[in-house]
């Protein structure tokens, strides 16, 4: 479970206190698939750094199964992000000298697990997402879609408390957007917890809940999950 | 006017009778629309009086007879026609929303900017609903018919983000208006 | 460990993708460790051949007793051998002669006690000579010599030929008695050594009734310090009682001053060589800023990520110190001879046969070249944990300047220039016995105002620019216009690039400066010593007092006799010891000397030279001398002779330049009566007016060639020799410096290389809307060129003041000498040129490069 409480994030800009995110106050459930929607500028993104620990807000609270993740060291901080988060990002973000395998295997090598013992875990979990075929393949061998399939499977080797995704699909066709919700969702189903922000209605379509920002504090919380029609 | 031809689409594959060719209706495009049997039989009636579709009387016991309809050779020219040719009119504007804008409180953004939220929501809700049902239909191995209703439903969720979208345009450019023309002046 | 995992699968393929970039960038540090490798190889070298050299002459000797070049009476013999404790004390004479004839090369010529040295000295005769030296044969014949079989297969003689030997006494022959094997005696100045009785020899070399040295051993059981002080208490003052060691290290320290100033560069190599670790891990951190963020976004942590970088730079520098070493041996088997014709040049005969290493010494230089490519690239490492997983991942990899531009480090340049500059003036205040006025002193002044200016690169590249763009660049076309704005746009890396090119121009400029002050000093006092037309010598007169041989003082009167002639100066120098060291005793007639040379007087007058010189126990020293010792005008000072001590008043300090062991001047008469020494280095001759130079000379020559042979040198000709041998002694500085200039162009082209790579699509756009290809070279090179001018604009400025800081400590504290700081202006322009050139050439390949770049390809790469 994921909680934040009157979580702000505020910038100086000489004189001026620009606020990213102010007072969001939010609990996301264990299993749950939730949408984060709103125009560039409504602070979706901040929402999505603090959450991932990327960055910590200068006022309120965020814990992730009760561990917080503000007032902590950057190294704290830093370990939350490799062990109990996985990012999926727009421009998928992959290491291009490195293999799908390696790329996907990268976190569990930051934790100084030895290749012989992770190749096999990628492989696997390479052959989950459906590219089996390409695993000793370099980014620039892949296409966009395959490409965010590797992140998503980079995302998800550690079997983190949530999966992170930023506008995942911002960058690809909307036939190929369609394979990576699907494959999105069907980890949801199996349990993942998923946070994605995006400004798209047909993304945020997939959550089991949507939650709207509007100038940097929640505007809509709707849930909807799992009804169907 | 287009029921004729979904009837017609319907029967072409097989003889069905009413009952059945309401919930073969429903499974393939009851979605988008909603029919009930008085419309269903009118336009059977309808069609047979045009010749483009026949029936047989089947006796059954303790229950009233019923009627199996069939397409005929004509209905299948009339079909095959209508499929070959594209749309020639762009589908009106017709929405009730239109007439609620166009009457809207010109004092005051926020009644207005209140309602686009409200609908914004309930197209998301709608947008959900048919995300969930795409994703349902994926799972099972898609029969050609599943591919129908999927593009179907991907027509209906476009429909939905298009009109999403303009509402967000219409709520930045009202709010635009406002604030570079306050009311209080303009009156 | 979780970094070995990283630089397994991320460093690697970095590694092998930019090959080229890698090499370059190493290439410093490589060349850094082979200069300090090849100059240590060397310098050991050097000593290890002196050290052999006594070591082998000195045979079981624990003990030497000597007393200056002049020698002392034989009577000293039996005091010695009468000290307790003493097993044998056998006398030596040992001299230069020549060869007169072959390869006229010089010769050791050791005068031994024929019955007794081989209680001292292991003498190995060739089977052939087996039956011939009889000791007792070998006595009774005056002229019998033993050479080295090595020499005399060089020189093709045989057992029993008569040779002829240049000595004090003009041209002697001696028969061969025997040839030596290459062992103990016989490896002695690399072979070139010959064995006689020693009574021929101080009859041969006019050393009669002197030795020049007691070889000592100990009887078994004695203690070593106790005879030492008993011989010492035995003999007269003045007298050296030194161990073979001792010597070593009597060597060591004469040649230190040489070999700091060659350490020097090669630190300077090593310095630059850091640069360019700098600069290309301060690159590859911009390029990998996005690798960088992703990392840090899936959670590596900040020290991860530094260690990576580090760890990085620590595999490919340990690589590239490796070669370095064994570029460093090379090196030094290419420099060795010219080093050691230096060092032959300037104090001694090194004779050196074998390059001398130690494994210790090898395997230090490489950990030196590993720790400061580490120390060069942890700055920019530790900048890898200023970015943050969201700038990186949300933009391109470019700009995100100001990661060397911080406030820190402004403040930092300012302070280290205010604390070099506190330095200087705290050491020009300080006196002369000020702890402060060291070389540590004016070093520490001269790094500090160089890394603070290297500091200060990014904010002076930024003004430049300002200037560049007010003033210069509306002349330009849009190429120029476009490259001052690219400079801006990064101006951190190019300020690093910029650095590299300041240092070495800062170096070149300081270097020439420095020595064109002491080419010009020198130059100005040799001009103002030797005012003779003609110097006579027996060798070449630069060979006197390292390895000459020196002519009686009685030939004076027949140089005189030679029509032309209208005066001769006798001069005779040599080494004796003051407090126990070695400092050089020049004797010329003073008055003489006073009446045609513009001495230059640093403390007292020239009536002082003449009035109290001249058959009086009064002496001059010069400034080295006078800072070494703390001597002033009208102090005392005790000097050992023959006799004994005797205490002389110093009169005046000079300027010399001599030996920078310090130089103490007398006039000859007062030398000849204390030190019972006849005889004479050089004539200096001058000719009446109007006679003809080259055939006074050659007068001279027929009258004394039949006896001797002899060299009469035109005084010009003598001064270019001198110049030619100063400036070679400068080869190696030289030699370092292009080294240091090339490697400055090695960062240049790093720099614009990455500029090119990084700004591809950028180019991609300007080609798409008609840029020509030349124009998108012409642009690479302008940034390439405005770099170098603006790191030469500086390095030239810091140049010209490093070069004084030199100065001031290499030669007034070291030397011990003042020197005035000559500016070679025409070194400025040069240096101009050459850093606007050189960058030039190495925006070449960059260039080439950017104007190759796929128009299509560039656009479509994001």
């Amino acid at each position: 479970m994921i909680e934040l409480r009157n979580a702000g994030k505020m910038y100086r800009q000489g004189a001026r206190e620009i606020y990213a995110l102010r007072d969001v106050s939010l609990v996301i459930k264990k299993g749950e698939f939730l949408s984060i929607m709103g125009p560039s500028g409504s602070g979706k993104s901040t929402l999505l750094n603090l959450i991932g620990g990327l960055d910590q807000p200068t006022s309120g609270e965020i814990f992730i199964d009760s561990t917080p993740l503000h007032g902590i060291s950057d190294n704290e901080l830093t370990l939350i992000r490799r062990r109990n988060v996985g990012f999926v990002f727009q421009f998928f973000n992959l290491l291009p000298l490195l293999t799908a395998a390696e790329n996907v295997g990268l976190p569990l090598l930051l934790d100084g697990e030895s290749f012989s013992l992770v190749k096999p875990k990628a492989e696997s979990i390479l052959r989950k997402v459906g590219l089996g075929e390409r695993i000793d393949h370099r980014p620039e061998q892949l296409s966009g879609g395959e490409m965010q399939r590797v992140a998503i499977a980079r995302a998800i080797i550690g079997n983190p408390a949530v999966l992170l995704a930023d506008e995942p699909t911002g960058n690809l066709d909307s036939h190929t957007s369609e394979e990576i919700f699907l494959l999105l969702k069907s980890l949801n189903e199996q349990g993942q917890t998923i946070v994605m922000v995006t400004h798209d209605p047909k993304a945020a379509a997939y959550g089991t809940r949507i939650v709207t920002l509007k100038d940097g504090t929640t505007s809509q919380d709707i849930s909807i999950g799992g009804e169907e029609s | 006017m287009s029921i004729k031809f979904a009837i017609l689409g319907i029967l072409a594959e097989r003889d069905l009778h009413g009952y059945e060719l309401k919930s073969s209706f429903d499974e393939k495009v009851g979605e988008f629309w909603s029919l009930n049997y008085g419309q269903i039989y009118s336009t059977l009636d309808r069609l047979e009086k045009e010749e483009l579709v026949t029936h047989d009387r089947h006796v059954q016991d303790k229950r009233p007879d019923r009627k199996i309809f069939s397409i005929t050779p004509q209905g299948r020219e009339e079909l095959e026609k209508w499929l070959s040719t594209p749309l020639n009119k762009v589908r009106a504007l017709r929405d009730e929303f239109f007439v609620k804008l166009v009457f809207m409180d010109k004092s005051s953004p926020v009644p207005i900017l209140e309602l686009i939220e409200k609908q914004k929501v309930l197209y998301l809700k709608h947008m959900n609903r048919l995300t969930s049902r795409k994703v349902a239909l994926k799972k099972k191995s898609g029969s050609l018919d599943d591919l129908t209703t999927e593009l179907l439903i991907d027509a209906g969720l476009l429909h939905a983000e298009a009109a999403i979208k303009w509402l967000g345009l219409c709520e930045l450019k009202i709010r635009a208006a406002f604030e570079s023309n306050p009311p209080l002046r303009r009156i | 460990m979780n970094i070995t995992n990283l630089l397994r699968h991320i460093s690697l393929k970095h590694l092998k993708l930019q090959k080229a970039q890698l090499f370059i960038a190493l290439s410093g540090i490589c060349l850094g460790v082979a200069a300090m490798v090849a100059i240590d190889i060397v310098n050991r070298s050097v000593l290890r051949s002196f050290e052999d050299s006594i070591n082998h002459a000195t045979g079981r000797a624990v003990l030497q007793v000597a007393a200056g070049e002049s020698g002392f009476p034989e009577k000293m013999l039996d005091v010695v051998q009468g000290v307790p404790g003493v097993e044998y004390a056998v006398p030596v004479i040992e001299t230069n002669a020549k060869l007169s004839g072959g390869t006229e090369r010089a010769v050791m010529i050791l005068g031994v006690d024929v019955l007794q040295d081989h209680q001292i000295r292991d003498y190995s005769i060739t089977d052939e000579s087996a039956d011939i030296p009889d000791p007792l044969l070998f006595l009774a014949r005056s002229d019998s010599i033993l050479l080295t079989r090595s020499m005399a297969e060089r020189e093709g003689i045989k057992i029993d030929q008569q040779i002829q030997v240049q000595t004090v006494e003009g041209i002697k022959t001696f028969q061969v008695r025997g040839l030596l094997n290459p062992d103990g005696p016989a490896r002695v100045a690399g072979g070139d050594i010959a064995i006689m009785d020693i009574y021929a020899a101080q009859m041969a070399f006019g050393k009669e009734g002197r030795v020049d040295r007691i070889d000592v051993s100990l009887l078994r059981g004695e203690d070593f310090d106790k005879v030492k002080e008993r011989i010492q208490g035995a003999v007269p003052e003045g007298y050296n009682i030194d161990t073979p060691a001792g010597r070593t290290r009597q060597v060591e320290m004469m040649l230190k001053r040489f070999q700091n100033s060659i350490g020097f560069v090669s630190l300077m190599v090593m310095f630059v060589g850091m640069y360019l670790i700098y600069n290309s891990v301060s690159i590859s951190v911009v390029h990998r800023r996005k690798e960088i963020g992703i990392m840090r976004a899936l959670g590596a942590k900040r020290g991860e990520i530094i260690r990576l970088f580090l760890g990085e730079t620590l595999v490919t520098s340990a690589i590239a110190s490796f070669i370095g070493v064994g570029l460093g041996l090379v090196f030094a088997r290419l420099s060795i001879g010219v080093v050691a014709q230096s060092v032959t040049d300037i104090y001694m005969q090194a004779s050196v046969t074998e390059l001398a290493f130690s494994w210790g010494e090898l395997i230090r230089d490489g950990i030196i070249g590993i720790i400061a490519s580490l120390a060069a690239a942890a700055f920019p490492a530790r900048s890898c944990a200023r970015i943050t997983p969201i700038s990186a991942i949300r933009s391109m990899p470019y700009s995100e300047d100001g990661f060397l531009f911080g406030t820190k480090i402004k403040i930092a340049s300012a302070a280290l220039i205010i604390l070099s500059f506190t330095i200087l003036i705290a050491y020009k205040m300080a006196g002369n016995s000020s702890p402060l006025r060291t070389s540590g002193t004016t070093f520490a002044a001269a790094l500090f105002l160089t890394v603070g200016l290297s500091l200060g690169t990014p904010l002076l590249l930024k003004w430049f620019l300002v200037f560049f763009h007010r003033y210069i660049s509306p002349r330009l076309g849009a190429p120029g216009r476009l490259a001052g704005l690219n400079l801006q746009k990064n101006v951190s890396r190019n300020a690093v690039a910029l650095a590299a090119v300041f240092f070495s121009i800062s170096l070149l400029v300081s270097s020439v400066n420095a020595m064109n002050s002491t080419r010009t000093s020198i130059f100005e006092w040799i001009d103002s010593v030797i005012r003779a037309d003609i110097l006579i010598a027996s060798g070449h007169p630069l060979s006197i007092g390292a390895h000459g041989i020196p002519m009686p003082g009685e030939m004076i009167k027949e140089i005189e006799e030679v029509p032309g002639v209208l005066t001769v100066e006798p001069f005779r120098k040599g080494y004796i010891y003051y407090n126990g060291r070695k400092v050089m005793l020049e004797t010329t007639d003073i008055a003489m000397r006073m009446e045609y040379c513009p001495g230059m007087m640093a403390e007292g007058t020239r009536d002082d030279m003449v009035n109290l010189l001249p058959g009086q126990d009064n002496v001059v020293v010069n400034e080295g001398f006078a800072t070494k010792y703390g001597v002033r005008k009208g102090d005392s000072i005790v000097l050992p002779t023959p006799d004994g001590p005797v205490r002389f008043g110093v009169a005046g300090i000079v300027v010399s330049y001599s030996s920078d062991s310090g130089v103490i001047w007398m006039d000859i008469s007062t030398y000849r009566k204390r030190w019972h020494d006849n005889l004479v280095d050089m004539y200096e001759v001058r000719v009446k007016p109007g006679q003809d130079i080259r055939k006074v000379s050659g007068a001279i020559l027929d009258r004394m060639g039949g006896e001797r042979r002899l060299f009469a040198l035109p005084a010009l000709e003598f001064r270019n020799e001198i110049r030619q041998i100063l400036d070679r002694s400068w080869a190696v500085t030289y030699a370092i410096n292009t080294i240091v200039l090339v490697i400055a162009g090695f960062g240049i082209v790093i720099t614009m290389l990455a500029s090119v790579l990084e700004r591809t699509r950028e180019i991609g756009v300007l080609r798409s809307i008609g840029m020509k290809r030349s124009q998108v070279s012409g642009v690479v090179i302008t940034e390439s060129v405005l770099i170098g001018a603006a790191g030469g604009l500086l390095g030239a400025a810091s140049g010209l003041l490093v070069g004084w800081i030199e100065l001031e400590g290499f030669f007034r504290i070291d030397f011990g000498a003042s020197m005035t700081y000559h500016i070679d202006y025409l070194s400025l322009a040069w240096a101009l040129l050459l850093s606007a050139g050189l960058s030039a050439l190495a925006g070449l390949y960059p260039a080439h490069r950017a104007s190759k770049i796929n128009i299509v390809e560039a656009l479509r790469y994001e």
